[in-house]
C-alpha cells in the first residue's frame, strides 16, 4: 500500500513546473473578473498533482496560463511560470509555440473536437516529430505506430492508419495522450481528460496515466472536478475555490484530515457507492461571482464554521507537514 | 399482491441505420428488457455509454415505441392507448430531463412553462393555476421571483429545480429522470438530490432514476438494474447489488468507481477493451468480450437471469448448478428460472 | 418579452454596426416610399417635351428623361413599388414555405419526401425564367409579378424553415412538452413556430432585397411594372437606350435600387448577428 501514494522528492531534484503568485483576469463588457489569484503550485518529476475545483474555481484557467492558451480576453497580472526554471510568462509566443508539444503537453477535454477529423490517426500522432524535430513523414508515422503501442491500443499498425470517427472515446483519448507523450515532455497537462468517459474506460486511462509516470518520470498536472479522480490517481492536490487554492498537502493526508471547511463539505456532499447516507451535506449559496470578490475569505458566505475574523481573508496556515489551508480556524485551534 | 404501478414487459428497440437496401444495417438498443416497479418504489438503471438506458426512458415516458413488447401504466398498455387517452394518462407520469437548458424552450418564462401542465389539462381557473405554480415554486425551494426569469438566465440548480417544479406540479404517481444531476456541481448536485428525496416522501412519488453515476442511484434508489449493450444484466435491492455485485460486469463496473479513499486505490483490475458498437453485437451473451470469467459457453449461448434470491437476479451461467466446480468465489449459486430459455431475458423470472 | 430585453445586451454601435446601416439605409426607402407626394418636388407622371433630356440642374436635381419627367420624382415614386413588391413576395413566400417546411419536419417520412422532392423541383429552375413562365401563365401585371416572385421564394423559406423544425424537435423541451401532455398542434405553436422564426425572418431581409432586383429585372423585361407607373426596373431598360447622352437615366434608378438591396441585405445581416446567442457572450 505505501507504494500507492509517492512521497515528494523536494531534495534531489528541483521542481518541473513552479507556479509562482499567478493571477489572472478577464476583461469583459461586465469589468473585471478575478478568476485566478495568488495561485502557487509545483509539479515535481514522477508525480501526478491534482488540481480540484468546481466550476468557476479557476482550475481550468491556471492550466490554460500555463501553456498559454487562455482566451484572448485573459490577461496574466502578476506572478511567474516556470517550467524546469526557464520563465514562461517573458517568452515571445514563437518561443512559447516551440515548448508546447515538445517540452510540455495537453490532454485535453474532449478528444474528438482536439483531433482532425479528415487526417488518419497516425498522421497526427506523429505530427509533433516533423513539427519540432523536423523527422520525414515516414520516420514519423513509425514513432506514431510505437506511440499508439505504448499508450495500450490494440493492432497500432492498422488502428493508425484510421481515423478519428472510426475510434471509441476511450481510444481517441489513447491517441491524445500517444501524441501528448510523443516527445517525451517534462510536463504533460490533463485537463478533465476523463470527464467524457464511461467509469470502466476512465479507469483504463487513469491507470495509463500512472504507468506513464512511473516508466518515463514525468510530471503531470491533472485538472479535475471529481474528488475520487483525485484519490485513485493523484500524489498531491490542491483544492481551488473562486480563483484561489484553499488547500493543499499529499493525497493521503488531504484527504484523511481534510482541514478546509470547504474541502470538507465538497466530500460530504459527494454520494457514496457504499453507505446508505441519510442525508447529503449541501453547502448553501453559490460561489462568488468574479467581479465582486470581498476583501474576506471567499467562501465565508457558505461556511458553517464562519468567525468574525473571515471579514479578512486568511493566508495558507500550516495543518502539518507539507499540508496547508486557508482558514482562521486552524490558528483558534492552536490559540 | 399489488398491481405493479409500472410494468415494461419484454421490451426490445430495434433502430435501423443507412446503408444498402440489401444490406441495411440496424442496432438492437434495447434486447427484451422487462422491469416492474411497485408504487412508491424507486428503481435506479445505471449503465454505460450504449446500455440502452436512455431509450428505455424515452419508451416508458411513450415517447418512443419499442418495437416488440409492452409498457403497462396502471394495467393500461400505453403504446395501444389512442393519443388523447395517452395524453390523459400523461398527467400521471412525468419527466426531468438530462440536459437543464435544452430542456427548456428559450423564449418562455418560467411562469409560462409552468402554466402550460395545467392549461393543458385544464385544471383550475386562470388564478387558481398561478397560485398553484407560486407553491410549487415555493416547494422546489424557489420564489416568486423567478416568475418572470427565463430559464436559461438561471443556474444549472436553479434551472434543474424548475424542471421538478414542471414534472411534480400535475400530482404524477410515477416520475422518469433522465440523469437529473449529471451536468450540476457537486455541492449543486447534493441539493437537488435532497430535493428529489424529500419530494418522494412527501409526494409518495415512483421513481425511474436513470444515472451513470453509481453513487447518485445508491443515495436516491431502492433497487436497481444494471444495463449493458441494451439488456438487464443484474436487477436487485440496491445495497446487495453494490456491496456484492453478482454479474461480472456490475462487479467491475463498482470497483470502477473511484472512490474517495486514497488508501483503497486500485481495487480492482480495470476492465479490458471497449463496449462493442451497436452493429457488431457479439453472439452469446454480449459482455463475453470483455469478460475476466468466461467460459466457451459465453461466446456461443446467451445466459438467464437466474434468481439469486427472492429480489436478486443477475444473467451469468456461473450462477447455474452446472458450474459449481470451479465458480468464482463472489459468485452465489442462483436456480435456474422457471422456463429456463437461454436468451429470455428478465421474462424468464416473472412473478406469474 | 421585458423579460428577454433584460437578457439582450444594449444595441450598441460597435457591436451591430450592421443592423445601424441596414436600418438607417432601409428607413430611408420606406419614408421615401411613404412620403413621396410631399419630399418630390414635381409628379412623377407630369410630361412636359420642352424640357426633355435635360442634365441635373437647380430645376431638375436629377434631370429630366426623354419625355422631359422629373427623374428624382420618379425614383422617389419607384421606391413605392419596389417596397410594395418585396412585401408581397416576401408574404407569400414565407408563410407558403413556413407551411410546407414545418409540415414537413414535424410529421417527417412519405410526407416530407413528397414536399421537399416537389421543393427542390421548383428549385431547379433558375429564377429569372420561372418569374416569366408564371407571368406567362398568370398575365402580365404588377400584382402577378408579385406573386409570382414570392412563389420563387417558397423553396427556400420551406427548406429553412424544415431544418430549424427539425432542429427544434431535437431539443429536450419538446419531449418536456409531450410528456405533460400537450396535442400537436399546441405544441406546433407554442414550442416550434416562435423558434423557428426567428431565421426565417433574418431570411425574409434578403429575400426582400433579393425581390426588389428580380421586380426590376422583370420591369427591366417589360413584365412587372407597367409604363406610365414608375418602377427602377423600369427606368432602368429606358435609361438604357440613353447611356450616351443622359447617363442620368440609367445611373439614379441604379444607384437607388444599390442602396435599397444593400439596406436590406446589411439588415438581415445585422439581424442574424442580433438573433445569434453566441454573440451574446
Amino acid at each position: 500500500m505505501q507504494e500507492l501514494i509517492r512521497p515528494r522528492r523536494r531534495l534531489d531534484t528541483p521542481p518541473v513546473l513552479a507556479v509562482d503568485n499567478l493571477s489572472v483576469q478577464l476583461q469583459t463588457r461586465q469589468g473585471t473578473a478575478r478568476v485566478v489569484e495568488g495561485v502557487s503550485l509545483e509539479v515535481w518529476p514522477g508525480e501526478i498533482v491534482g488540481v480540484i475545483g468546481e466550476s468557476g474555481s479557476g482550475k481550468t484557467m491556471t492550466a490554460l496560463s500555463i501553456l498559454r492558451l487562455m482566451p484572448h480576453v485573459a490577461r496574466i497580472v502578476g506572478g511567474d511560470i516556470r517550467l524546469s526554471g526557464t520563465s514562461l510568462p517573458s517568452l515571445s509566443d514563437a518561443q512559447m509555440r516551440k515548448l508546447r508539444g515538445n517540452r510540455m503537453a495537453l490532454i485535453p477535454q474532449d478528444p474528438l473536437s482536439a483531433l482532425n477529423p479528415v487526417q488518419p490517426i497516425g498522421r497526427q500522432v506523429g505530427e509533433p516529430f516533423v513539427l519540432h524535430r523536423r523527422s520525414r513523414w515516414q520516420t514519423a508515422w513509425e514513432q506514431a505506430v510505437r506511440l499508439l503501442g505504448a499508450v495500450h491500443l490494440p493492432l497500432p499498425e492498422t488502428r493508425a492508419a484510421e481515423y478519428p470517427h472510426q475510434f471509441s472515446g476511450g481510444m481517441r483519448q489513447r491517441a491524445m495522450t500517444a501524441m501528448a507523450l510523443a516527445l517525451e515532455p517534462d510536463l504533460l497537462i490533463a485537463d478533465e481528460p476523463t470527464t467524457a468517459l464511461d467509469v470502466t474506460i476512465q479507469a483504463q486511462v487513469l491507470r495509463l496515466l500512472g504507468e506513464i509516470r512511473d516508466e518515463h518520470e514525468t510530471a503531470i498536472l491533472l485538472i479535475t472536478h471529481d474528488l475520487g479522480v483525485v484519490a485513485e490517481s493523484c500524489d498531491w492536490v490542491y483544492v481551488m475555490y473562486a480563483g484561489r487554492i484553499v488547500e493543499e498537502g499529499p493525497v493521503g493526508r488531504l484527504f484523511a484530515h481534510p482541514s478546509h471547511p470547504y474541502t470538507q463539505a465538497l466530500l460530504n456532499a459527494t454520494p457514496s457507492i457504499e453507505l446508505a447516507q441519510a442525508e447529503l451535506a449541501a453547502i448553501p449559496g453559490r460561489i462568488p461571482s468574479p467581479y465582486e470578490i470581498g476583501p474576506g475569505c471567499r467562501f465565508a458566505d457558505r461556511c458553517a464554521q464562519r468567525l468574525a475574523r473571515c471579514a479578512q481573508e486568511p493566508p495558507l496556515l500550516p495543518v502539518a507537514a507539507e499540508h496547508l489551508a486557508r482558514c482562521w480556524l486552524l490558528e483558534e485551534v492552536r490559540a | 399482491m399489488r398491481e405493479p404501478l409500472l410494468e415494461i414487459r419484454d421490451v426490445s428497440k430495434v433502430f435501423p441505420l443507412g446503408g444498402l437496401p440489401w444490406r441495411r444495417q440496424q442496432i438492437e438498443a434495447l434486447s427484451r428488457v422487462s422491469l416492474t416497479l411497485q408504487r412508491g418504489e424507486s428503481l435506479g438503471i445505471v449503465g454505460e455509454s450504449g446500455s440502452g438506458k436512455s431509450t428505455l426512458c424515452r419508451i416508458v415516458l411513450g415517447l418512443a415505441r419499442p418495437t416488440t413488447g409492452q409498457v403497462l401504466f396502471n394495467g393500461g398498455d400505453i403504446h395501444a392507448m389512442a393519443p388523447a387517452d395517452l395524453r390523459r394518462q400523461r398527467r400521471q407520469m412525468q419527466a426531468i430531463f438530462q440536459d437543464t437548458a435544452a430542456s427548456f424552450n428559450p423564449r418562455q418564462s418560467v411562469r409560462s412553462v409552468l402554466l402550460a401542465p395545467l392549461e393543458v389539462h385544464q385544471i383550475g381557473t386562470r388564478e387558481s393555476r398561478l397560485q398553484q405554480v407560486v407553491e410549487v415554486l415555493h416547494h422546489v425551494g424557489l420564489d416568486n421571483s423567478m416568475l418572470d426569469r427565463h430559464p436559461h438566465g438561471l443556474s444549472g440548480g436553479q434551472r434543474q429545480r424548475v424542471a421538478i417544479a414542471r414534472a411534480i406540479l400535475l400530482r404524477p404517481s410515477l416520475v422518469v429522470a433522465d440523469e437529473p444531476t449529471s451536468a450540476l456541481d457537486v455541492s449543486v448536485q447534493a441539493r437537488i438530490l435532497n430535493l428529489l428525496r424529500e419530494i418522494r416522501q412527501e409526494l409518495q412519488l415512483t421513481y425511474l432514476f436513470v444515472s451513470h453515476n453509481l453513487g447518485v442511484i445508491r443515495y436516491v434508489c431502492d433497487s436497481v438494474a444494471v444495463m449493458y449493450l441494451g439488456q438487464v444484466v443484474e436487477h436487485g435491492p440496491i445495497a446487495q447489488v453494490f456491496a456484492n455485485p453478482q454479474h461480472p460486469y456490475t462487479r467491475a463496473l463498482v470497483n470502477a468507481i473511484p472512490l474517495t479513499d486514497p488508501a483503497r486505490r486500485g481495487r480492482g483490475v480495470p476492465l479490458l477493451g471497449e463496449v462493442s458498437s451497436g452493429t457488431h453485437m457479439p453472439s452469446g451473451c454480449r459482455f463475453h468480450t470483455r469478460c475476466s470469467v468466461r467460459m466457451e459457453l459465453c461466446s456461443a449461448e446467451a445466459p438467464a437471469l437466474y434468481a439469486l434470491s427472492n429480489e436478486h437476479r443477475a444473467a451469468c451461467f456461473w450462477h447455474t448448478p452446472r458450474f459449481a466446480n470451479g465458480r468464482p468465489d463472489w459468485i452465489e449459486a442462483g436456480q435456474v428460472a422457471h422456463d429456463g430459455g437461454s436468451a429470455a431475458g428478465l421474462s424468464a423470472v416473472q412473478e406469474k | 418579452m421585458s423579460g428577454q430585453s433584460a437578457v439582450r445586451p444594449p444595441l450598441g454601435w460597435r457591436r451591430y454596426r450592421l443592423l445601424w446601416i441596414g436600418g438607417v439605409l432601409v428607413a430611408l426607402v420606406c419614408l421615401a416610399a411613404l412620403f413621396a407626394p410631399w419630399v418630390t418636388p414635381y409628379s412623377p407622371y407630369d410630361l412636359d417635351v420642352t424640357d426633355m433630356l435635360q442634365a441635373p440642374s437647380a430645376t431638375h436635381w436629377l434631370g429630366t428623361d426623354e419625355i422631359g419627367r422629373d427623374v428624382l420624382s420618379r425614383t422617389v415614386f419607384a421606391a413605392r413599388i419596389s417596397l410594395q413588391v418585396g412585401l408581397v413576395a416576401v408574404a407569400v413566400g414565407l408563410f407558403g414555405g413556413l407551411l410546407i417546411g414545418v409540415v414537413a419536419g414535424y410529421w417527417g417520412g412519405i410526407l416530407d419526401l413528397a414536399l421537399m422532392r416537389a421543393m427542390e423541383l421548383l428549385f431547379s429552375f433558375p429564377a429569372i425564367l420561372l418569374a416569366i413562365v408564371l407571368m406567362a401563365v398568370l398575365g402580365t401585371s404588377i400584382l402577378n409579378a408579385m406573386v409570382a416572385i414570392g412563389i420563387i421564394f417558397i423553396p427556400g423559406f420551406a427548406r429553412l424553415a424544415r431544418v430549424s423544425t427539425q432542429k427544434v424537435l431535437r431539443q429536450s423541451y419538446i419531449d418536456a412538452a409531450r410528456t405533460i401532455g400537450m396535442a400537436d398542434a399546441r405544441i406546433l405553436q407554442r414550442e416550434i413556430l416562435p423558434n423557428v422564426m426567428t431565421p426565417l425572418l433574418v431570411e425574409a431581409m434578403t429575400a426582400f432585397a433579393y425581390a426588389v432586383i428580380l421586380e426590376s429585372s422583370l420591369s427591366f423585361l417589360g413584365l412587372g411594372a407597367q409604363p406610365p407607373e414608375p418602377s427602377w426596373g423600369n427606368m432602368l431598360s429606358t435609361g438604357r437606350g440613353f447611356m450616351a447622352q443622359a447617363p442620368w437615366l440609367a445611373i439614379v434608378p441604379g444607384a437607388a435600387l444599390f442602396v435599397g438591396v444593400l439596406g436590406f441585405n446589411l439588415l438581415g445581416d445585422g439581424l442574424r448577428d442580433f438573433f445569434d446567442p453566441r454573440m451574446k457572450d
